[in-house]
């Protein structure tokens, strides 16, 4: 016992991780700020349930990850710190101003803003910038895949050699300016430069992952202190406010505590205490009636860009037939749907989302109000006029919350029309690779969408006939429809994105009209601060959700 | 004694070797895991997948693999494959916490197990013992997470006694705050094993206190208390000790995961259930091998502790 005594006072002293909650109340001792409507200063403590799965912007592809990087490293493009389609608008950010594209769409010439210093005092140069997309190329990256457009860069990954030149990316460290060649025209490369992988670091960042020890950036915040699964530290960047940086805040917060606290019930308890003045995630759907009553004034739900949706596989019996998918549209009830979500999923027709350039919704609905009962009825007539009484049907989910639930709906759903559905559930980590393997001949089941970055084509590739693959296929439902085709790739070429609007309207409406998918929602995430938080200061940003460099005390 | 921790020493090398190609086979032949797919994220192209493979050593052979896996295992360069991050740098990070967790709760168990199985053996058959029974066999039917989450909504929540979880290191909130923040998870992972405990250790006494030898002991004029302690009671602990090797390895080895996880610990346990779900096998494969390594361990310690309890076994036989 006695040794056992000793250990536990030996484990109890041991280890060197700087996360441990106290779970006591955050230290805001704010001072009087200049700032309108709120004060500047304090330390904003914050819960992530999950960790970001890297700290270093090269990596980085989750939205923890992001809502953190993007205040710290500053790409050549950025977005407003704004909400709604105002936020989704792309502004110079270490540029002096937006591309210069060329007339062919595939040349962009950009200039570096003079003076910029990263938070180390190094001074940014425009070398930095092949660096930065080398890295990202070089590492692997989830986000590389959109660099690969650049000429060359598929060669540069070929090779492995990190210290290898992208002809592509031609840079001038006197002039600052950069110059971008792409193989074909992409129409949203302007905002794949705008994403965190192109958040700019030094040209002498080496190439591994640097989570523990994020390399220098630009932007407001700084990051002190990064311990994987644990927590991280951001402070604010001195050498930032003297950048003058139009439309990019310098910051009101001295210092965000992050703390990964798995356990969501903590999270609610500490927030409704004030212990905690952040959450990153969502209350869970058993407490947001709680919430929503405990938390006046400082709780409020807002819509996402992102698409949940029913794939149904145009290859396969009974998805082939256009009245099948019809039914299972007609079918479907929405508000049900979102009840399995907590309530947090706004029902929706479209499979573009509200907030997204090129939505227009698409009303009435040919199925039926979303937000009303589904047409059972007319669902059960066209299965039977197309002769699909009884057919057997697999409802593909994943264990991950909420797919299961909502593939065993959707099953129970098909089996009210007159299908023989049953659901199939399968890891989450490898469902989307069982499912985007033509073998597997999945008929129908879970899909969604988040988007990476503000822009249609982001969305619709996931409909594109030209996406379909054997294998790691995203367009599950195979869809191919070869005018929806067509106004996307007209659409996806021109950087124009005022100009193609209508044709991506048009796209999503042909998409619904012909029942390829069956859209029935878009994800609400959630604000939720404690009495502390000047509630007004809270940007839900499309693309970044909560933006920690507006948010203040009161 | 040196040729029993050699012999153990094989056995578990052994041991080791047979966990670490079983994990590892588990998790490479399930179907549609390939690791560089889902590496290489949702937009993904076959250059990328490519390059990853090769980086990764996916395009070796199994045995290759395996190989060179081992090998960072033992050179602590093992990284996950989820995020990069070393895996022996993240179990280093979650073992104190887990071993304050596991070792805190096994001293409760043990200590009141036994002092609860003892007086429920000398109060054999009145009220007390029947109501000790009551108590033992709810606390053995009522599952950790269910009294967890029960202990942190009332007493952490809603009272606002003790923290509602989470874990404070001594180096930075001090003695006093790292106990308070331990002792509702001590208490709910105690719980189960009290009740365990007392049931056999009270079994075993009532087993024991009657043979000859006790018999003899108090014909011989000693005293109760000490026939119980000298006599009975270390008689009576072999099967404790046993079970409390077997039970503390568990809890180490990652066991305590739905404690850990209740009260936001974040130790060996948590980040192995977490492995576990996202098929990362890096961490699974670590934290399996270690989880052998101490079981064995402890099961070497409660063989030699055999014969301090008992100097009939020898360990030699």
């Amino acid at each position: 016992m006695l040794i056992a005594a000793s250990a536990l006072l030996f484990a109890a002293c041991g280890g060197n991780d700087s996360g441990g909650s106290t779970g006591g109340a955050s230290t805001s001792s704010t001072s009087s700020g200049d700032t309108s409507g709120g004060k500047s200063g304090g330390t904003l403590s914050a819960y992530y349930t999950s960790s970001p799965d890297y700290m270093d912007p090269a990596l980085s592809y989750t939205q923890e990850g992001w809502t953190a990087l993007w205040n710290v490293y500053t790409p050549l493009l950025t977005y407003k710190h704004a909400e709604g389609a105002e936020g989704a608008t792309l502004i110079p950010g270490l540029a002096e101003a937006l591309p210069d594209i060329s007339p062919d769409g595939k040349t962009y010439k950009l200039k570096l803003r003079p003076g910029l210093k990263f938070s180390d005092g190094t001074p940014v140069k425009a070398s930095d910038f092949e660096h930065t997309v080398k890295r990202v190329l070089n590492l692997e990256s989830g986000g590389s895949a959109f660099y690969l457009p650049i000429v060359g860069a598929e060669d540069y990954v070929k090779a492995g050699k990190p210290d290898a030149d992208i002809p592509g990316i031609v840079t001038d460290d006197k002039t600052g300016e950069i110059t971008i060649k792409l193989n074909s025209q992409v129409g949203s490369f302007a905002n794949v430069l705008a994403m965190d992988f192109a958040g700019i670091v030094p040209g002498d960042t080496p190439f591994k992952n640097l989570t523990a020890s994020p390399p220098p950036g630009v932007g407001p915040y700084k990051i002190t202190s990064s311990v994987p699964n644990r927590g991280f530290t951001m402070v604010k960047n001195d050498q930032f406010p003297g950048l003058n940086i139009p439309e990019i805040p310098t910051g009101y917060l001295d210092e965000i505590d992050v703390k990964i606290v798995k356990n969501q019930q903590r999270q609610i308890d500490d927030v409704l205490q004030n212990k905690v003045d952040f959450l990153q995630d969502p209350p869970p759907a058993d407490r947001m009636r709680e919430v929503s009553d405990k938390a006046k004034g400082r709780f409020e739900p807002y819509v996402t860009n992102s698409t949940y949706y029913v794939f149904l596989n145009e290859r396969v019996a009974p998805f082939d037939n256009e009245k099948v998918r019809q039914a299972v549209n007609y079918g479907i009830d929405k508000r049900a749907l979102a009840r399995i979500f907590g309530g947090l999923l706004a029902p929706a027709c479209n499979f573009l989302p509200p907030g997204m350039k090129g939505y227009q919704k698409i009303e009435p609905c040919p199925y039926g109000d979303p937000n009303a009962a589904p047409n059972v009825e007319k669902a059960k007539q066209l299965i039977k006029e197309a002769g699909a009484e009884g057919a057997d049907v697999t409802v593909w989910g994943n264990d991950e919350d909420p797919s299961k639930p909502v593939a065993e709906y959707l099953a129970d759903a098909m089996s009210s029309i007159g299908l023989n559905a049953k659901p199939k559930i399968v890891e989450g980590s490898v469902y989307f690779q069982t499912i985007g393997n033509q073998k597997t001949k999945a008929q129908a089941g879970f899909a969604n969408w988040f988007q990476d970055f503000p822009h249609p084509a982001n969305f619709m590739f996931l409909v594109n006939g030209k996406s379909i693959q054997n294998t790691n296929n995203q367009n599950f439902g195979n869809v191919d429809d070869p005018e929806i085709n067509k106004l996307i790739d007209t659409a996806d070429a021109n950087p124009d994105l005022d100009a193609v609007a209508p044709d991506y309207a048009k796209a999503d409406r042909l998409l619904v009209e012909r029942a390829h998918i069956a859209p029935y929602g878009n994800r609400e995430l959630t604000k939720l601060v404690s009495d502390k938080v000047d509630f007004d200061s809270f940007i839900a940003h499309p693309v970044y959700n909560g933006d920690l460099s507006s948010l203040r005390f009161k | 004694m040196a040729r029993f921790i050699v012999r153990r020493l094989i056995g578990m090398i052994l041991v080791l070797f047979a966990v670490s190609v079983l994990t590892f086979l588990i998790f490479n032949v399930i179907p549609n895991g390939d690791p560089a797919v889902r590496m290489a994220g949702k937009n993904s192209t076959p250059v990328q997948i490519e390059a990853i493979r090769k980086t990764w050593h996916f395009d070796d052979s199994l045995p290759q693999q395996y190989i060179y896996t081992m090998k960072q295992v033992f050179s602590g360069e093992l990284v996950s494959y989820s995020n990069q991050t070393n895996v022996w740098q993240e179990i280093k990070k979650g073992l104190p916490r887990t071993f304050a967790l596991g070792i805190g709760a096994a001293i409760i168990w043990m200590a009141c197990g036994v002092a609860l199985g003892l007086y429920s053996a000398v109060r054999a058959g009145r009220f007390s013992d029947r109501v000790l029974t009551v108590l033992a066999l709810i606390g053995v039917s009522m599952p950790v997470f269910w009294v967890g989450a029960l202990m942190n909504y009332y007493l952490g929540y809603k009272a606002g006694w003790f923290p509602n979880g989470g874990y404070v290191q001594i180096n930075e909130g001090g003695v006093w705050q790292w106990f308070y923040h331990l002792i509702l998870p001590w208490t709910a992972l105690a719980i189960l094993f009290i009740g365990v405990y007392s049931r056999i250790l009270r079994s075993n006494i009532l087993d024991t206190i009657n043979d000859d030898y006790v018999r003899t002991a108090r014909a011989k004029g000693i005293s109760e208390r000490r026939v119980l302690t000298r006599h009975v009671l270390r008689n009576s602990m072999i099967p404790i000790v046993t079970l409390w090797g077997l039970d503390f390895g568990l809890v180490i080895a990652g066991g305590a995961v739905l404690t850990e996880s209740i009260f936001d610990i974040q130790g060996v346990g948590q980040y192995f259930a977490e492995a576990i779900g996202q098929l990362d096998v890096p961490p699974v494969l670590e934290v399996t091998l270690l989880g052998a390594f101490f079981i064995v361990v402890l099961n070497t310690m409660v063989d030699i502790v055999y014969a301090v309890l008992d100097p009939r076994i020898r360990l030699s036989t």
